[in-house]
Formats: structure tokens, C-alpha cells, sequence
């Protein structure tokens, strides 16, 4: 196994995530997200009448369902070190099986474990190239990305195609308690991921393989083999939901993968400034995408035009990464 | 470490609950769906529903063939050398190219077609390559002339016409370099599809109406169903307008729908401007009412079929012939300026197309145009 270019982890922006002798200061650095967005969302409630309501609650938890799982599916490649920015390709491609194959009369049962296969298929390709030839993982996965798009075409014949199972559509829309069923999922899959990260030896290797993956070996770890089922699974989720996004949209336009490129990650490097502070965790992924969509639903209540939407988005991204750099600055000097 | 993640996981759980103070189960495929906003009843016969359903009732007559009155030697165009600069590759660039290939081997015209990719630079690169390569003509299919002014000038000091296909505002002058603009009138569309909303309320619409700034065919559109809310129902009903973000449409478009919906619960009709964007606001809408009204406009295949259906919440399309029409159409154009002739200035036809008139497929739509293909053969004196 080789390195590859390391993501800006927490390891180089953000401060280290060991246990801080002064407890307040650590409790303030990690909590600070969740306290941010806790101050934005009560000024929101205060300034606009219209946010104070459950309804404008669920719209924002619920409209980010989709970017929500791929975020968390991208910090499973992350954590070990390496990018993986195919999944919002291999999601595309599971969504196009489904659809398509619909169209087509196969089975649904039969589309949703091909979808899977191949997802699986491209994490281990990934793995592959990355982790066992030594490719670059950020140049590698872009190219899979750019090919998966155009297969996607292909599979389409670059068209919008319309047309899911009823029960599939059911499974990703049914609502419980006003929130469609996706939105679970994504709650249920941060439940896992911060278990499997926080409480589990193959979460601390990931992390210990992230932050020096020689050091990792050396120490005994199978860090070609944790990191080579890090882009499978990553991978076979991203197809998961991508099953969920036919259900949702019960349809697929083969033009809309990069858009879901840019958003998960933003949400999952501002995570990395939460929780657990200078690693890329689920919780801390999940506070930081709600501290955007809080934002910018907010504005878009009080009448903002369209493009501040994205000078928020990237303005939060960039100062919450500068603050976490300056506090990691203010640890090393004591 | 255990306390902190517990805290935080204990944090989550409190927002997670506080957001589920809620209505009760519902099945997303409810059919509840039809149940309906509408109604003309009680102001049906009202002057403003009589004049919102005549603009209505006009729109959605059946398509005349659209084909040039004046005829041309289309023998001289054989071996003639016409480059095709397409915005980017979809079904419908798919069906126009079509269309482009079958009117260039009627004509034994030399074609070649580029395709943009969405991308400036790559329009620009399919302009100077024509150029390069000694264009006799060039299409530009749906990309806008200012982004590639230079290269526009570039073919106009090579004397290459250039025919700005599906990208300017009916009646604009034509951009310097540009031969002749062909186009719909998305202004008249969006007006019709407006009359539309307010002759099936009743004039009673509540109407949220989302596009682009800075594509001219959506503007154009927002800027008819806006006056159309002014001329035919000024008092009792209401349009609001946003803009949304194109490159973000999948993922910005859901929530600033919601949010809208939200903050109007009144609205009972969304108007996205396009076909392509009801797979995103549909599943969005079905969550916070789904008796909601979606009109659109492009008469995509998929969008018409789930009109027909009757599964959908979209209840209105505008729909121009099928793409390899458009093909000869572009090809008579270009053939024009070729020859030196004056524009044919066919205006591309379109039609509004509800339950009423959605035909029993697609392809029984536009019956006048079932031999569109020997009817431009006549006009070029081959067929």
C-alpha cells in the first residue's frame, strides 16, 4: 500500500482531538458548532415569524436528507486518509438501474442487488487503483466520477426517466411524524458510523491508518485491507442511497451528479470542526449540515437573493476551518 | 471521550425530537393527490374566468404544420459544409440532431455536429473549429450569442453565417454576427400557462412561480405569467416569483420550494418553468400538500406520460413539434442564409397541453405533423 494525497484532514486544520487538559476550553471547541447553530436558529425564530413553526422545521430536515447520507458515506473513505469523490456517481448510476431497469420490467429486487453489486464493484475498483497500485485517490475517484456520469448517460440514453415501484417509492417517501422515511435513514446511518467510529477498534484504526498510515503498519495494522473495505462499503452505501433517491424522486435525470458533489463535503469538512474536533466524525457532519441549511433557510425566508445562499455556504465552510486552524495554533503554543 | 460522545449523540437525539412534533403517517403514493385545489365552481362564469379560459382555450388548439412559405433551390446546397454547435447532449439535442441528420442527407449537405458539452469554452472551440474548417454555415443550437461573441465575429469576418437556433426573445434584434434568430415565444407561453392557473381556480390562484435569472427563454417566461397575473386576475389572485440556482437545482430547488410553500401555505399552483425540474419539486411538494398544481413547460416524454397518467401533480405542459422537426426547420434556415436568401422567419409553434388535449401518445400530439419531412422537401423543390 502506498500513500496517497492525504484529504485536509483535522489532522492539518484543525486542532488534535486528544484530550484536552483544560476541559473548558475542549468543551468550547467542540460544542461551538452546535452552540452556533442553536444561537442561528433562535435568531431566525426571534427575526422571522414564518420559522416558527414545525413545519419549517421539517422542511429543513427533511430537504437535506440525500446530501445528508452522501456526507456521511464520504467521511468512511475520508477517515482513512484517502478522497473518494465517486459516490455521488455511484449513486446516479444506482438510481439510472433502478429506473431504468424498471422501464424495462425487471424486477425490483433484482435491480436493487445489481445496483448494490455494482456499487460495491466501483469502491473495490477504487480500492484497487488507490489502495493497491498507489494511484492518487483525489484524481483517481474524479475520473471514476467523469466515467460513471457518461455511463449514467449511456444507461438513460440521456434522458429523464420516469417511473418507480410504488413500494420503493413508499419505503424512501412514507412519512412518520411528518418526515419522509429517507430522513430516517440518514439519522439511522449516523447512528452507526458515529458507533462504528467512537466505539469500535476498526473506528480507531481508520483513524490512526488516516493519520499516518506507515506509523499504522507498523504498528501491526491491515491497513491495506481496512482501507480497501473502507471503498467498498463506501461505495455499496452510495448505491444504497442511491436506490433511496429513485424512491424519492421516482425518477432519474442522468445531468444532476455534480450537483451533489460540492454540498456533502462542505457539510463534512465544517463536521470535522464539531464533536470531535480535527476528525471527520457523524455527528459533528450532521450538526454542520443543519447549521448550513439553518442558514440558508433563513435567508431565504427573510428574502435574500439566490446568490447569497452560496456566499454563506462558503464563507461558514471557510471560517469555521480558519477558526479551527487558529485554535490548533493557540494549543501548540500553550 | 465516552461522556463527550454520549453528550453530543444525546444532543442530536434532543434536535431529532423536537423536529418530530407531528401529523401522523401518510403514504407517499396516497392518492389524495387528486383530491384537488381547483375548482371553477362558484366564479366560473365570472368575466375573469371567461377571459383567462378564452386565452386558455386558444393556446390549446391544435398545431398548423409551421413550415416556410417561400420555397429555395435546395440542390445547391449539396456538398455545402454546416456545422451544428449543440449546447449540450440530452433527449431533446438527441431528437433536434435527428431531425439534423435526415434534412442533411436529403440535401447532400456535409454535417457536422459538436456537441458543447454545457461548457463556454467548449462553444467557443466548436464556432473556431468550424471556422477552421471552412464552415459554409453554423447552427447554434440554444446557446446564447453573448457568450460566444468573439467567435461569433470570428465566422462574420470569414463570412460564415451563423443561426442563433432556441436562444433569444421573440421579436429581439439579432446579435451582431447572428443570420437570423429562430425561436418559440416563451413570453406567450408563460402568459397561457398563467391564464391556465387562473381559469382552473376560478380566478382565485395562488401561484409561486421559480426559474433561472440569466437564461433568456425563462425570463422570458416568468415575465408572461407575471402579466398575465396583472391583465386577467389583478385583484384576487397572487404570483410570487423566485429565483433559484440552476447548478444547484437538484438540491437547492426541493428546500426553497418547501420553504416558499411554508411561508404561503395559500399557494395551490408551482410553476418551475421546465419539464426537467418537476422530478425534484415533486416529491417536495407531495410532503406539504399534495393538492398542489404543478404547470411547466417543454412537453418533455416522460413529463407528458405522467400528464397523461393522471399520477402526477403536474396537470399542465406546453410543448413544442417533436425535436427532428426542429431539425428542418434549422436546416431551411441555415440553407437560406447559404444561398443568400432572407430568413424564413418561421417561429417555432407551440401548443398548451392539459388532460384535455394530451391525446391518447405522443406521438398522436401533433397530427399536422405527421409528414413534416415531405412538406420541407417541397418547400426545397427535391421532394
Amino acid at each position: 500500500m502506498s500513500t496517497s494525497t492525504n484529504p485536509t484532514t483535522a489532522a492539518e486544520t484543525a486542532p488534535q482531538a486528544v484530550e484536552d487538559a483544560r476541559p473548558v476550553r475542549g468543551f468550547i471547541e467542540r460544542y461551538a458548532l452546535v452552540g452556533l447553530l442553536v444561537l442561528l436558529f433562535g435568531v431566525c425564530s426571534i427575526a422571522l415569524p414564518e420559522f416558527r413553526s414545525i413545519s419549517i422545521l421539517q422542511v429543513m430536515v427533511s430537504s437535506q436528507a440525500v446530501v445528508l447520507l452522501l456526507a456521511l458515506t464520504a467521511t468512511i473513505v475520508l477517515r482513512t486518509g484517502y478522497f473518494d469523490l465517486s459516490i455521488p456517481a455511484i449513486m446516479l448510476t444506482a438510481t439510472a438501474i433502478i429506473v431504468v431497469g424498471n422501464h424495462h420490467g425487471q424486477p425490483l429486487a433484482l435491480l436493487i442487488l445489481i445496483a448494490l453489486v455494482a456499487g460495491a464493484a466501483v469502491g473495490g475498483l477504487n480500492a484497487l487503483l488507490i489502495v493497491w497500485l498507489g494511484v492518487d485517490s483525489f484524481v483517481t475517484t474524479l475520473g471514476v466520477f467523469t466515467a460513471l456520469t457518461g455511463l449514467t448517460y449511456a444507461i438513460t440514453d440521456s434522458k429523464v426517466v420516469l417511473g418507480v415501484p410504488d413500494a420503493l417509492i413508499n419505503f424512501s417517501r412514507d412519512r412518520e411524524f411528518g418526515l419522509p422515511a429517507i430522513t430516517y435513514y440518514g439519522w439511522g446511518l449516523a447512528i452507526v458510523l458515529w458507533y462504528v467510529y467512537q466505539r469500535t477498534p476498526l473506528g480507531r484504526y481508520m483513524l490512526f491508518i488516516g493519520g499516518s498510515p506507515d506509523a499504522a503498519k507498523l504498528s501491526g495494522i491491515r491497513v491495506g485491507r481496512i482501507c480497501t473495505g473502507a471503498f467498498v462499503f463506501s461505495g455499496l452505501i452510495a448505491a444504497a442511497v442511491g436506490v433511496l433517491l429513485a424512491g424519492n424522486l421516482g425518477a432519474i435525470d442522468p445531468s444532476i451528479g455534480n450537483q451533489y458533489l460540492l454540498a456533502p463535503y462542505a457539510a463534512v469538512f465544517l463536521g470535522a470542526t464539531a464533536i470531535t474536533v480535527g476528525r471527520f466524525n457523524a455527528i459533528g457532519t450532521v450538526v454542520a449540515l443543519y447549521l448550513l441549511v439553518v442558514g440558508i433557510t433563513g435567508l431565504q425566508i427573510a428574502g435574500a437573493d439566490t446568490w447569497v445562499n452560496n456566499v454563506f455556504n462558503g464563507c461558514a465552510l471557510i471560517i469555521a476551518v480558519s477558526l479551527a486552524k487558529l485554535v490548533a495554533r493557540s494549543r501548540a503554543r500553550g | 471521550m465516552r461522556s463527550t460522545s454520549l453528550r453530543a449523540s444525546a444532543l442530536v437525539a434532543a434536535a431529532a425530537a423536537a423536529s418530530l412534533l407531528a401529523s401522523g403517517c401518510t403514504s407517499a403514493t396516497d392518492d389524495s393527490a387528486s383530491g384537488g385545489s381547483s375548482a371553477s365552481a362558484g366564479s366560473a362564469h365570472s368575466a375573469c374566468v371567461q377571459k383567462a379560459q378564452a386565452v386558455v382555450d386558444k393556446a390549446r388548439a391544435p398545431l398548423p404544420l409551421a413550415v416556410p412559405t417561400a420555397t429555395l433551390d435546395g440542390s445547391k446546397m449539396a456538398g455545402k459544409n454546416i456545422w451544428v454547435i449543440s449546447i449540450l447532449s440530452n433527449q431533446w439535442t438527441q431528437d433536434v440532431n435527428t431531425g439534423l441528420k435526415k434534412a442533411a442527407k436529403d440535401l447532400g449537405i456535409h454535417l457536422t455536429i459538436f456537441d458543447g458539452q454545457g461548457q463556454v469554452d467548449k462553444w467557443n472551440q466548436g464556432i473556431e473549429q468550424a471556422i477552421a474548417d471552412k464552415a459554409d454555415g453554423i447552427i447554434m443550437n440554444s446557446i446564447d450569442p453573448a457568450v460566444v461573441s468573439q467567435a461569433v465575429a470570428d465566422a462574420a469576418a470569414a463570412h460564415i453565417p451563423v443561426l442563433n437556433a432556441m436562444s433569444a426573445k421573440t421579436g429581439a434584434p439579432t446579435a451582431p454576427g447572428i443570420y437570423a434568430n429562430m425561436q418559440a415565444d416563451n413570453y406567450t407561453d408563460g402568459y397561457n400557462t398563467a391564464a391556465w392557473m387562473i381559469a382552473d381556480s376560478g380566478c382565485k390562484a395562488d401561484a409561486l412561480v421559480m426559474y433561472a435569472s440569466g437564461v433568456v427563454v425563462w425570463d422570458a417566461q416568468q415575465a408572461g405569467a407575471n402579466q398575465a397575473f396583472k391583465d386577467l386576475c389583478p385583484t384576487t389572485c397572487k404570483v410570487t416569483t423566485k429565483v433559484i440556482d440552476l447548478a444547484n437545482i437538484a438540491t437547492d430547488m426541493p428546500r426553497q420550494t418547501q420553504t416558499e410553500l411554508t411561508k404561503d401555505k395559500n399557494i395551490d399552483y408551482v410553476y418551475p418553468v421546465q419539464d426537467s425540474a418537476v422530478p425534484f419539486i415533486e416529491p417536495a411538494i407531495t410532503q406539504i400538500n399534495p393538492s398542489i398544481k404543478i404547470v411547466s413547460r417543454d412537453g418533455v416524454a416522460s413529463n407528458l406520460d405522467a400528464l397523461r397518467g393522471g399520477s402526477s401533480l403536474q396537470k399542465v405542459d406546453v410543448s413544442m413539434p417533436a425535436g427532428p422537426w426542429f431539425g428542418y426547420a434549422f436546416i431551411d434556415d441555415i440553407s437560406r442564409a447559404v444561398l443568400g436568401m432572407a430568413p424564413s422567419g418561421v417561429q417555432v409553434p407551440t401548443m398548451l397541453i392539459d388532460k384535455s388535449n394530451v391525446a391518447s401518445s405522443n406521438a398522436n400530439l401533433f397530427p399536422a405533423y405527421s409528414d413534416y419531412e415531405g412538406a420541407y422537401k417541397k418547400v426545397w423543390s427535391i421532394g
